[in-house]
């Protein structure tokens, strides 16, 4: 399985691993930054909110006093009005109605005892039809200490709900009492407290439901009920915490509530608070965020791919140029700008270069060498078997005291030699070239007589043409000893060497009428495959060389060709380019 | 190199980016679209009205945006500012007496127009009547002028009495059609335990005061409690001196005697009520549709019962009419212009403008159903609302833009298309209609203390406390003290004006 996904992995460029690699390390620090990011976040707005929590209630403690603090004063002021005492009870109770009214955003019902001892207020119409609520009952039964201010339990009364009563007991029978509005109190704490994490929950001194706060997920209500009532048991189910002793420690419960009652009713306030919600809103605020991450993301990847693209840049172009180089004529060094690793491995790559380009050159000059070793090889081909030849046909004229001929055939052997042996060049001019093939001609005729006859045809401009030393010897060789020796003793016979320039190229005819060749044969030989299988006391190596030395010099397009009959003779055509010798 | 830090420079950026992000502050700019105005164009204006409940909270919380505020800002280039303000009838008379007028204000009630007049706070708008063109101005002509833009008249009708049906069926009752058949029915709702949970809970009959209980209990007698003012065979008459009006105080009363009304319905408040038919403590209400039909509510009360079923009754049949009940003339509020404004035509202009925009078409809409194309869209003309109750909820807001009124019929079946065929079947009641929230009294006269001793004494005799034999001592006050007869005649005076008494 490794062993595959390495085999795909080889194939995957190494600017885009590279890229692979650095967006994974980027995201997963990303990720890792946000999850960081997100629990301290959590962390935070939890013990935050605690804080705010714990601030909210001062502030729910400071709205009930102050609002206890104005029903107080609303009581003051009527309590002082004598004149409500003491007048007509319609009077009063007009009045009474109108100090509600004024005082809307406070009370529900305002209740006097006046001088008479009639329980009046301001729908009078009310009371006499609903008769005595509970709080007429108190203020009429009740034993109370003057001036002190008196909070009664929640009930419902026919005038103003449920409610709240505050009396205030005056000197004499007098007493001065409100029914609250318990709407506006819990407006005002539901402004305070109104976030969707929490609820409020506010009991009197003995646990009856002042009010709380409806529909909400964090407490659970009466069902099938009227007054719809808070379910006093879930509500003592839910934790209570001390946040002042927790010193902001994270409790591991989902609900929790904190408890006030330093409020002048010494109402219970409880304000339950549910960790997973507000950790849901955390949630959402860092899910608003996650715009912000994708716009992070999409640079980070554009940042990603250019600085990619720029840093493996260098390398990119190493590679197109170890690409592009596909002969030896194509090693180019690349510039080198930078001294890091990059600068480092393109000196090296130089480096390798500029050696390859020394061993190119020297590839080449021992090519060169070899060639030409080849060639000195080929040429020196020839020596040995007309040496031997020709010496032993000297040896022969001496042992027949031919002294004259002796002599002059050392003369013209040692002419050729010298011909051959001359380091001067490869090339000759045809004219010497010929000069050499009649010094051959003539060592030829003295050993096997005047059996065949030479016959030149030269044009005049080919004399001075550039010709390849030794070449047109072996082929003359060749007639002589293949064509013409073998042949029938009656016949005379003849060589004929014809030079010419024809379309550029200097031609060179060499024709016999011998035997002639057959066709199989001349072209193994000039293939070379013939070598090895011929077994005459005349190798073949002659017209095999010239057709190589051709080929070698002049390229592929020059060479020998051979045209045969059995019988008739044949004819070899040398084509080689037509050069003039340069005339120092 | 350069290449080599403009590399470092867009990922340090990003980084930065991810920071700032990921910290939950990197508010994106987005800019004020207040700006993206020529601010030359833009006009700014303030409006005052009673404060709704909570309506801005959602766009507080930045869950919703105030897109009418923008599109008006858009199409009207007017920055349009809406203070609510609670306890507005106090509000607006401190900021008036002030000499602080905001450009538009909502008028507390139509008592105070003639005295708005008098102080020169209203401007009177007879010179912009043919920019008004298009808006119902019947119920703006007052004193010769034209001083407040009347909110159009909401016109339909889903008042009445509501009854459990499923109650009706556990007892084995019709649905009644008379009083005294309304009578037995309330009396087993109260003590043939209904709802079958073997408790002695449950009442007949609830309303929301004493208002509203001889409004729809006393309708079918052509009859309510209070101020009602009909135009009856073409001529003006009143609740006071109906004939039947002993007769049909008799009728409330018998109800409170045989114990079957809910005993704290004169102090019923919105909470109260809701609770009271949520948690199936009561079988019949006089009063409004919501309760008994509005997804909210009724998703609470199935929650208690699943089987609780509320329907609108027919008209109960009396020798008087056959009406569900007395409609209040359709009429909303009605918004009044600074006169400060008086040496700014243009400015006024542009809030008529600004009227007729949200009292038609697109504005309209806007305004009703939210925000076309994910609160509602609309395809041949035909509204259809969005499925997605919580974006609702949020866009909800948008009534308090309605200044222009809607029309009420068309909003209902719209917005709650899932009562559509209990919708039709309420709008189809026959009913008579109150015009006496549309008089403007004459200033010498005090409404609200008439309308107090009218509510007092007609409690009184429902609830026995006054012997209905004193009805003509009562009316005799009423003509007396409080000049009953003076508005009376003001108010055949006025609806002749307003061309809707011939």
């Amino acid at each position: 399985m490794i062993q595959k996904i390495r085999m795909v992995c080889s194939g995957i460029s190494f600017t885009f691993r590279l890229l692979f690699i650095l967006l994974i390390i980027s995201i997963t620090f990303v990720i890792a930054f946000q999850l960081v990011t997100y629990q301290k976040l959590r962390t935070g707005e939890i013990r935050d909110s605690y804080t705010k929590l714990q601030e909210d209630m001062i502030l729910v403690q400071e709205y009930i006093d102050r609002y206890a603090g104005n029903i107080k004063s609303l009581l003051y002021s009527v309590g002082s009005m004598e004149y409500l005492f003491s007048m007509e009870p319609k009077v009063s109770g007009r009045i009474l109605g109108q100090i509600e009214d004024y005082n809307g955003s406070l009370v529900k019902a305002l209740y006097i005892i006046n001088d008479r001892g009639d329980i009046l207020t301001g729908d009078q119409y009310l009371l006499e039809i609903a008769g005595d609520s509970p709080l007429t009952k108190i203020m009429k039964e009740q034993e109370f200490v003057p001036d002190v201010f008196q909070c009664i339990e929640p009930y419902d009364s026919v005038i103003s709900n449920r409610t709240v009563a505050v009396i205030w007991p005056m000197e004499g029978n007098r007493m001065v009492a409100a029914e609250l509005d318990l709407s506006m109190v819990e407006n005002g704490i539901s402004r305070i407290l109104g976030r969707p994490y929490m609820a409020y929950a506010v009991l009197s001194k003995e646990n009856q439901t002042v009010f709380f706060q409806r529909q909400s997920s964090l407490l659970t209500e009466s069902k099938g009920r009227y007054p719809v009532d808070i379910d006093k048991e879930d509500l003592a189910a839910v934790t209570e915490l001390d946040l002042a002793a927790s010193g902001g420690r994270l409790p591991d419960d989902i609900r929790y509530k904190i408890t006030d009652t330093s409020n002048y009713f010494s109402w219970n306030v409880h304000i339950v608070f549910d960790r997973e919600l507000l950790v849901h809103r955390v949630g959402e605020i860092f899910i608003s965020s996650y715009m912000n991450t994708w716009i992070f993301l999409a640079l980070l990847l554009i940042g990603l791919l250019v600085s990619v693209y720029c840093y493996t840049k260098p390398i990119r172009l190493l590679e197109k140029h170890m690409r592009t180089v596909r002969e030896e004529d194509d090693l180019v060094e690349i510039p080198v700008y930078r001294k890091d690793e990059i600068g480092r491995l393109c000196s090296s790559y130089n480096n390798l270069i500029c050696n390859m380009k020394t061993m190119v050159v020297d590839l080449r000059e021992s090519e060169q060498n070899k060639k030409e070793y080849e060639l000195k090889m080929l040429r020196s081909q020839i020596g040995p078997h007309f040496l031997y030849n020709t010496l032993s046909c000297i040896s022969s004229l001496a042992r027949q005291k031919r002294v004259d001929e002796v002599r002059e055939s050392i003369g013209r052997l040692t002419r050729l030699l010298a011909f051959s042996f001359d380091k001067q060049g490869e090339c000759v001019t045809v004219k010497q070239e010929l000069q050499g093939i009649d010094n051959y001609i003539y060592i030829q005729k003295m050993r096997y007589g005047e059996v065949f006859s030479v016959e030149y045809q030269v044009e005049e401009k080919c004399l001075n043409a550039r010709v390849l030393k030794l070449l047109l010897q072996p082929l003359v060789e060749n007639c002589i000893f293949h064509g013409l020796l073998p042949a029938d003793a009656g016949r005379r016979m003849k060589i004929k060497i014809k030079i010419r320039m024809s379309q550029g190229c200097l031609k060179i005819w060499i024709m016999d009428n011998g035997v002639g060749i057959e066709k199989e044969r001349y072209e193994s030989i000039l293939n070379g495959t013939a070598y090895k299988k011929i077994n005459d006391r005349f190798s073949n190596v002659g017209l095999s060389n010239v057709h190589q030395r051709l080929k070698l010099h002049f390229g592929d397009d020059y060479g020998v060709r051979i045209a045969s009959k059995p019988g008739m003779g044949t004819i070899m055509c040398l084509t080689m380019p037509f050069q003039m010798v340069q005339q120092e | 190199m350069k290449r080599k830090e403009m590399v470092l420079g867009l990922t340090a950026l990003a980084l930065a980016g991810s920071l700032v992000g990921c910290k939950g502050e990197m508010a994106l700019a987005v800019s004020d679209s207040s700006e993206s105005v020529a601010t030359e164009e833009v006009m700014e204006l303030e409006i005052l009205q009673e404060q709704g409940p909570d309506h801005n909270n959602y766009i507080k919380s930045g869950e919703i945006n105030d897109f009418v505020k923008e599109a008006i800002l858009e199409d009207l280039k007017i920055d349009l500012t809406l203070t609510g303000v609670p306890e507005y009838a106090q509000q607006i008379n401190i900021r008036l007496s002030s000499g602080d007028l905001p450009d538009v204000f909502k008028v507390p009630n139509r008592n105070v127009i003639p005295e708005y007049i008098k102080n020169d706070f209203l401007l009177d708008l007879t010179p912009y009547l043919e920019e008004m063109e298009g808006l119902d101005l019947s119920l703006g002509k007052i004193n010769d002028g034209i001083y407040v833009i009347p909110q159009a008249g909401t016109g339909a009708n889903v008042r009445g009495m509501y009854i459990r049906k499923d109650w009706l069926d556990n007892l084995g009752l019709k649905e009644p059609q008379t009083h005294d058949e309304l009578m037995a029915v309330a009396k087993a709702f109260t003590f043939h335990d209904p709802d079958q949970n073997g408790e002695d809970d449950t009442y007949g009959i609830t309303a929301w005061g004493i208002g509203d209980y001889t409004n729809y209990l006393g309708a079918s007698y052509a009859w309510t409690g209070g101020d009602g003012i009909y135009i009856e065979d073409g001529a003006i008459s009143s609740t006071i001196y109906k004939e039947q009006a002993s007769e049909a105080i008799e009728m409330c009363k018998s109800f409170v005697d045989a114990g079957v009304v809910d005993p704290e319905m004169i102090a019923n408040t919105k909470q109260t009520l809701s609770d009271k038919m949520q948690q199936g403590k009561v079988g019949i209400l006089l009063g409004n549709w919501e309760n008994a039909w509005r997804r909210e509510s009724t998703d609470i009360s199935k929650a208690v019962n699943p089987d609780s079923q509320w329907i609108m009754l027919n008209a109960l049949e009396t020798p008087y009419g056959c009406y569900t009940q007395t409609l209040p003339y359709p009429s909303g509020g009605s918004y009044g212009i600074s006169a400060d404004l008086a040496d700014e035509p243009e400015k006024v202009k542009r809030i008529i403008e600004l009227f007729r925009y949200v009292a038609e078409g697109k504005g309209n809409n806007m305004v009703c159903y939210g925000e076309e194309g994910i609160d509602f869209t609309v395809e041949d003309g035909k509204i259809t609302m969005s499925d997605d109750e919580e974006r609702l909820k949020a866009s909800g807001f948008t009534w308090v833009y309605q200044f222009a009124g809607r029309n009420e019929g068309e909003y209902l079946k719209t917005k709650f298309s899932y009562i559509e065929e209990e919708l039709e079947f309420a709008f189809a009641q026959p009913m008579l209609y109150n015009y006496s929230n549309i008089i403007v009294p004459p200033a010498e006269l005090n409404i609200a203390d008439m309308t107090t001793y009218m509510k007092e004494e007609i409690t009184k005799f429902i609830y026995g406390s006054r012997p209905i034999s004193e009805y003509a001592d009562f009316v005799a006050t009423l003509e007396d003290t409080y000049g009953y007869k003076e508005w009376l005649e003001q108010a055949e005076i006025q609806l002749k004006n307003m061309g809707i008494l011939k």
